[in-house]
């Protein structure tokens, strides 16, 4: 109902530009990184998620979470490695949609 | 019919049914103790639905009123409309509604046992409903059942609002609808309970206690607890005092306990406002069972009996019995145990035994720190310590290290509570950061429901807060071994079955959380359901292991005790609880003719335990009665002492056989 609520007040617009920030969080926000791996603890305890797929997942996220950190830790001294931000989204429709 | 568990609620409650219905009332019986024993008590068998009781004069009908099934029976008559409200109340779509609507709902149960209640009262088929209660914790806690009920009606209130707002933001209007009729009806119910509980004309109590210290000074607690609540209390049953009889120690003693108790009590009584009768009842040779037996207890009931005089009070009295052979009880293996848990009926001496027990296992393993924790909501373990606890825990002065803590589920409980109002008022806040939509419907139903306390939940988030302790290394933990005194039987059962409910309720709202993670993430709330999830779990595994949980049967001899036992033994085996030890508490009395005759009626229930216990491998214990009870660190220890081994010796096999 919330999303329904929004899309009625927001339109399409408004949806993409929240879109884009959340692309621009998952990039650079550790909150963003940590949250998925609680995500894929909750999918371990709720048997949705077997032990090796969860150790993939962990593995990966960790190694992203490291990358954030050393990007932050970088950035005070190259100028070049700084934070990514996303400015804007394009975004075209084509075909059937149920295709 | 109220009072602390094992002072014979059951047997005068079906004693003034009988009367009233011999009297021409036409009278319902229904018993709502989770743990009923109406059925033993009549001789008869008895269900969720009322039956005849035969050989009564007058008109005369018996229930168990089954919690569980008064609420499947509440919610299917209104499936329909909360699932409508659900749906257009809040965020959740069909199979969500569905989800949560499969999953039983701790607590409401009882609520919905309570406008059974009202319902059977409403009945033109009877005139009176004599209403046997659960054990006093729990009946007090019947009381706040109104205010729950309008929680859950406040929170489906809220859901309507919403629904309420978005109807008449699209069309202009608004027209009444089943989810609005329901919440009507609901606040309309709370009110009618509230009034029917406090309303004096429509409700009394009659409470029942036993001549001894510790039952009386619950007994005085409880009465100012129902007079603030609103509730009238008009008779004061003093159950199974000694009738007058030959010298013997035994008796004298025990009438001596009794006549001073029983002064004191009425001095207290005669003070406080508003008149309450007393009626002293005396003890039976054997319990009261079948209507004709208990038509007699009714007569002593309407009259009641004269405290006989004490004679010169002897110090102190060991029973006697030739059940007590003097030999040691087998060793027990609960040193090794990081949990154990005394359980039982109400009133067989589970805290004292589990004090005894505790203090014994802290000064036979002086390296191990043991927290014994009671978790009946009508503490006694302060008062049969002799020390005043509270819900820290506090180091008792033995050999060992001993702490020992009377559990406030409510102040845990609350706790709890105010991390999850936290984590969601999160959740709301960063909804409304990332989606620019303040949800605040969404946000007062969730509060609400938060708000609600169901029955027993409180119980259980304060158990597990003290059990996750052994989720830490052991170097870590504040102590190794925690032994348990529960609350009786069905409340405890309740307990014990509710990590696996409470279980499901978690991973339940962790696979909401999941489903909306890409609006709000997971954030606080899915990290407290995880750990939530994850404690229940370890409390299941833990209390199924047989190396690290024990369960002790604390019991009595006589009929009522004896079938309980065998009822609690068979419930314990699906959750996969290992039940150990049996302890037969209070075992032995006096040399007097009366005390003879008791005492063969002993040796016959020692003998069925005995047979039972040995077909089921549980280890039997005996623990002698002393008068006064054992009460104070001192006399506890030396009573732990004196535990003697009650197993049948083992026959010998004949050689070549």
């Amino acid at each position: 109902m919330i999303i329904l609520d929004s899309l009625l007040i927001g339109g399409i617009r408004f949806v993409l530009d929240k879109i884009a920030t959340a692309v621009d969080a998952e990039l650079n926000d550790e909150t963003a990184l940590r949250d998925e791996l609680l995500a894929a603890q909750m999918r371990l305890e709720l048997g949705e998620l077997t032990d090796g797929q969860f150790r993939v997942i962990e593995v990966d996220v960790l190694a992203r979470l490291r990358e954030v950190r050393d990007r932050r830790q970088g950035a005070g001294t190259a100028s070049l490695s700084g934070d990514y931000r996303i400015t804007g989204v394009d975004a075209t429709v084509e075909g059937d949609e149920h295709s | 019919m109220g009072g602390k568990g094992g002072v014979g609620k059951t047997t005068c409650a079906a004693a003034l049914a009988i009367a009233a219905a011999r009297r021409g009332r036409r009278t319902l019986l229904v018993t709502i103790d989770p743990a009923p024993s109406l059925g033993d008590a009549l001789c008869i068998r008895l269900g969720p639905t009322p039956r005849p009781v035969p050989a009564t004069d007058g008109m005369l009908h018996a229930m168990e009123l089954d919690a569980r099934t008064a609420l499947e029976g509440w919610l299917k008559e209104r499936a329909g409309a909360i699932e409508a409200l659900a749906l257009q109340g809040t965020w959740l779509d069909r199979d969500d509604v569905r989800m949560l609507m499969g999953l039983s709902l701790p607590g409401l149960d009882e609520i919905a046992a309570l406008l059974e209640l009202s319902r059977l009262r409403q009945s033109a088929r009877w005139n009176l409903i004599v209403v046997d209660a659960a054990p006093t914790g729990h009946t007090l806690r019947l009381l706040d059942l109104p205010r729950t009920f309008e929680g859950v009606a406040r929170a489906f209130g809220c859901m309507q609002q919403r629904h309420r707002a978005v109807v008449e933001a699209l069309t202009g209007g608004w027209r009444t609808d089943a989810g609005e009729a329901l919440v009507r009806a609901m606040f309309e119910d709370a009110t009618a309970l509230r009034t029917w509980l406090t309303a004096g004309d429509q409700l009394r109590v009659t409470w029942v206690t036993l001549p001894e210290p510790m039952a009386t000074a619950e007994t005085l607690d409880a009465l100012s607890l129902l007079r603030t609540a609103g509730l009238s209390v008009d008779r004061l049953v003093i159950n199974r005092a000694l009738p007058a009889g030959p010298r013997c120690d035994w008796c004298d003693t025990r009438r001596a306990l009794e006549t001073r108790t029983i002064g004191r009590l009425a001095a207290k009584v005669r003070a406080l406002p508003g008149s309450i009768v007393m009626a002293t009842v005396s003890a039976r040779d054997r319990e009261p069972l079948g209507v004709p037996t208990l038509a007699g207890l009714a007569r002593e009931l309407a009259r009641g009996s004269p405290t006989p005089l004490a004679r010169t009070c002897p110090s102190g009295v060991k029973g006697r019995s030739p059940a007590l052979s003097g030999r040691p009880p087998a060793p027990d293996e609960w040193s090794e145990l990081q949990l154990l848990l005394f359980g039982g009926k109400g009133g067989v001496g589970k805290t004292t035994c589990a004090a005894a027990a505790a203090l014994d296992l802290a000064g036979r393993n002086p390296q191990r720190r043991v927290l014994l924790l009671s978790t009946d909501p009508a503490h006694s373990l302060g008062d049969v310590l002799g020390r005043s606890l509270d819900d820290d825990a506090r180091r008792l002065p033995v050999r060992g290290q001993l702490r020992a803590r009377e559990l406030d589920a409510r102040l845990s409980f609350e706790r709890v509570r105010e991390r999850y109002r936290q984590a969601i008022d999160s959740m709301f806040d960063r909804l409304r950061g990332r989606l620019a939509v303040e949800a605040a419907y969404d946000r007062q139903v969730m509060r609400e429901l938060l708000a609600l306390s169901p029955p027993g939940l409180d119980e259980l988030a304060a158990i597990l807060e003290v059990v996750e302790v052994f989720e830490r290394p052991p170097g870590e933990r504040p102590f190794d071994l925690l032994v348990v005194d529960t609350a009786p039987t069905g409340h405890a059962l309740r307990l014990l079955e509710m990590p696996g409910v409470m279980q499901d309720w978690a991973k339940a709202l962790m696979r909401l959380v999941l489903k909306y993670e890409p609006l709000a993430g997971p954030g606080d709330l899915g990290a407290l359901l995880l750990r939530l999830s994850r404690g229940l779990g370890s409390m299941r595994t833990l209390l199924a292991d047989p190396h690290r949980a024990g369960f002790v049967t604390v019991t009595r001899t006589g009929a009522l005790p004896a079938a309980e036992l065998r009822r609690l033994h068979a419930r314990l085996q699906p959750l996969g609880i290992r039940e150990s030890t049996v302890i037969l508490n209070a075992v032995g009395r006096g040399s007097c003719s009366r005390c003879r005759r008791l005492s063969r009626t002993e040796m016959e229930d020692v003998s069925q335990l005995q047979q039972w216990t040995g077909r089921t491998g549980l280890r039997l214990v005996g623990a002698p009665a002393e008068l006064p009870p054992p009460r104070g660190i001192g006399r506890l220890a030396a009573w732990r002492g004196s535990w003697q081994k009650l197993n049948a010796p083992s026959r010998r096999r004949r050689s070549g056989s």
